[in-house]
């Protein structure tokens, strides 16, 4: 059998702190916005100065670094732009992310080496307008979530271009680029990174004569998160070049779960795609550092009411992020840790990273910055030690052990 | 000159409008064209053709999957061996197609949501595509100043239900599933805090929600004197006698000493959507 070609896993990176994350929990190459023309407006967002540290920090890995300038332009938002553009190119950025060709255009002639992808946005639904944005210079296109694997299969077999999937992470319940139910609800536009997700809320359906219909249930349009955990292995298959797992607003506690689950699941196939077992007890975890479910949406059938909520949804905060390991303590075998949540003396926690096998062990006893014994870990950020005969890492994470 | 487009509510209608003093006709194609009331085939659109010389565009703005390809190609040759005026477009296949089978069709930049500048109005235009409608999310002074900026024909939408949303789940059938109860035919969105009904169908298996009528009747003389090539009115779930009153105001308003006062009194509806308003996306300062 043919050596199987490893794809890309992508992870996002709301900030220079978070792209390390990801970085060191296993991504192949991240992507984020730049402080204009990029989707998501109100995320912290990176300056040129924090994206050129970003590029020399992801290139010193041989990672990639994706900005993404995907807005639909207003007249007056392409002033600067040609700047910008050669600003990105000069700080060593890898690709740029476009969804309104006019970035193409000047970017071909500011920057004509740059290396330019299609969003999501654009919603690239069929081989056919793939094949016309590789005519254009593009060079990989992030397909609309909408598409199934018969999609996906037949346009990396006929678009003649590299093809990018979202593997994981928040959907949009309308086709990307044709909603804008934030721009009516909330004056704030959603093709220019303002979307105030008004599919999230909760509505009333109305009889044609206005009157609700008769339930405790209210009408929602709210989708679950994507997951393709129990698919990637098909997804490699399909040969599709990257594999994008979203979230750019999210926690570095969220960003290195997802990326190290879906880090292991791409080795574990492709190491050994004969003797490949998927291990359904990751699904949990995800679902965990989400609190959501995650299911693979529109890969093997249309979703339905299965795909969808529409009880309130459970936005408990995450308590689930215990710290993060500081230091290795050889002599006394003991963890340094930063605490991140509150727990306790007889806890059972669960130690994972890039560099360790995910393993649990019961907090013996723990102390405190003065080596005192203490029996809890209540401050944010306190550091303590906890004894540990194993070997663990600076920036393995400790979370509760769900599975106790 | 500024010309009038209708799209009319169904066959009849068009018929009826032949002889009237509107320039030209959009209308669907059979499941490839959303927001549009009048939907025929293709030996139909030749029938329009044979008794009208007025302007006739077809909109095909449908997202496109790999199995709606042949159709759309099929479909896109029939086209191309009429003498429709030009063929309103969403998905860039379309483009791909006409280019490689050289088919030559008037292609109409329509991208939904995504017609908001006049950089890439000619960066399409570059490519060949010498007509655009322009985005309902955009103000009246960005729309001047598109045009100041493109040789690219324009066309401005501006009567008719604001298409807002659509999504390729059926979010009513499957919200009636999860309730366990039947669903009827018309229904309503309603959202509590702005006490407000949005109109929720599904067509083709997909969803879609509207924005109430935007009406720009009291701009078409600022539209007319900055030579905007098209203005368009959309029929979408109106009565066919409660449009034609609309068609006749239009058809007013664009005649010089036009009294729009008067004609916007009897539309009496002042939405008009972002043309005064500008969207706003950074909320952190």
């Amino acid at each position: 059998m043919n050596k199987i070609k490893k794809p890309e896993l992508l992870a996002p990176a709301g900030n220079l702190e978070k792209m390390k994350w990801a970085i060191m929990y296993g991504a192949d190459a991240v992507y984020f916005g730049g402080q204009n023309y990029s989707l998501r407006a109100n995320a912290d967002n990176l300056s040129v100065e924090e994206i050129k540290e970003a590029c020399n920090y992801a290139h010193k890995y041989k990672k990639r670094v994706y900005v993404t300038v995907n807005i639909a332009f207003h007249n007056e938002d392409a002033i600067n732009l040609e700047q910008y553009l050669i600003d990105l190119y000069n700080s060593g950025v890898d690709a740029i992310i476009i969804s309104d060709p006019l970035v193409l255009d000047i970017c071909k002639k500011a920057v004509p080496n740059m290396e330019i992808h299609l969003s999501t946005q654009q919603n690239t639904l069929n081989y056919e307008a793939c094949k016309y944005w590789a005519k254009e210079g593009i060079t990989r296109i992030v397909l609309g979530r909408e598409t199934s694997k018969d999609d996906i299969k037949e346009i990396v077999e006929k678009g003649n271009i590299e093809i990018e999937t979202f593997i994981h992470g928040a959907m949009c319940v309308g086709y990307s680029g044709r909603c804008v139910l934030s721009n009516y609800f909330t004056n704030r536009d959603s093709n220019r990174g303002g979307c105030s997700q008004i599919c999230r809320w909760n509505f009333k359906l109305c009889d044609e004569f206005k009157k609700e219909i008769e339930t405790d249930i209210d009408f929602s349009m709210a989708v679950k998160d994507l997951s393709m955990a129990q698919h990637i292995k098909e997804l490699i298959d399909l040969n599709v070049t990257s594999l994008k797992i979203e979230g750019r607003m999210r926690s570095i506690y969220y960003i290195s779960t997802v990326i190290s689950i879906y880090r292991k699941l791409i080795d574990d196939y492709c190491s050994n795609p004969k003797n490949y077992k998927y291990n359904k007890q990751y699904e949990y975890e995800l679902y965990r550092c989400a609190n959501r479910e995650a299911v693979p949406q529109y890969f093997n059938h249309k979703p339905g009411a299965e795909e969808q909520y529409y009880l309130g949804r459970d936005e408990v905060s995450n308590k689930d992020f215990l710290g993060i390991v500081l230091d290795y303590d050889e002599d006394s075998q003991e963890i340094v840790l930063e605490q991140r949540n509150f727990f306790k003396v007889n806890d059972e926690i669960t130690l994972f990273g890039p560099n360790i096998d995910t393993f649990s062990i019961k907090v013996e006893y723990i102390k405190d910055d003065k080596f005192e014994l203490v029996d809890a870990a209540r401050h944010p950020q306190q550091i303590v030690r906890i004894p540990c005969n194993k070997r663990v890492y600076k920036n393995n994470i400790i979370r509760v052990n769900f599975y106790y | 000159m500024t010309k009038l487009l209708v799209c009319p509510v169904n066959y009849k209608h068009l018929i009826g409008l032949i002889n009237s003093d509107v320039e030209g006709f959009i209308i669907g194609i059979n499941n490839f064209s959303m927001f549009f009331d009048l939907e025929l085939n293709v030996n139909e659109i030749k029938e329009v053709l044979s008794l009208t010389n007025k302007e006739v565009f077809v909109v095909i703005n449908k997202p496109l999957y790999n199995t709606d390809l042949n159709t759309i190609k099929k479909t896109l040759i029939d086209l191309s061996k009429t003498n429709i005026t030009g063929i309103l477009f969403d998905d860039i296949s379309i483009i791909n197609i006409n280019n490689e089978l050289k088919l030559n069709l008037n292609l109409v930049w329509s991208q939904m949501h995504l017609v908001t500048n006049y950089h890439t109005c000619n960066y399409w235009y570059k490519k060949g595509i010498n007509h655009g409608l322009l985005s309902t999310e955009i103000s009246l002074n960005d729309i001047f100043e598109i045009k100041d900026n493109t040789d690219m024909k324009l066309m401005v939408y501006l009567y008719g239900y604001l298409p807002m949303f659509e999504s390729s789940r059926e979010l009513i059938t499957n919200y009636f599933k999860y309730i366990n109860k039947n669903k009827e035919e018309n229904y309503s969105l309603y959202e509590p805090v702005r006490n407000k009904h949005y109109k929720i169908y599904e067509k083709n298996n997909e969803t879609f929600i509207l924005e109430d009528i935007i009406n720009g009747i009291k701009e078409v003389k600022e539209i007319k004197e900055n030579n905007i090539d098209y203005i368009i009115i959309n029929g979408l779930m109106h009565e066919k006698e409660e449009f034609d009153i609309v068609i006749n105001c239009y058809i007013n308003a664009l005649k010089n000493n036009a009294d729009i006062e008067e004609l916007a009194n009897k539309l009496n509806n002042n939405n008009t959507g972002f043309l005064y308003k500008k969207t706003v996306y950074k909320v952190k300062i």
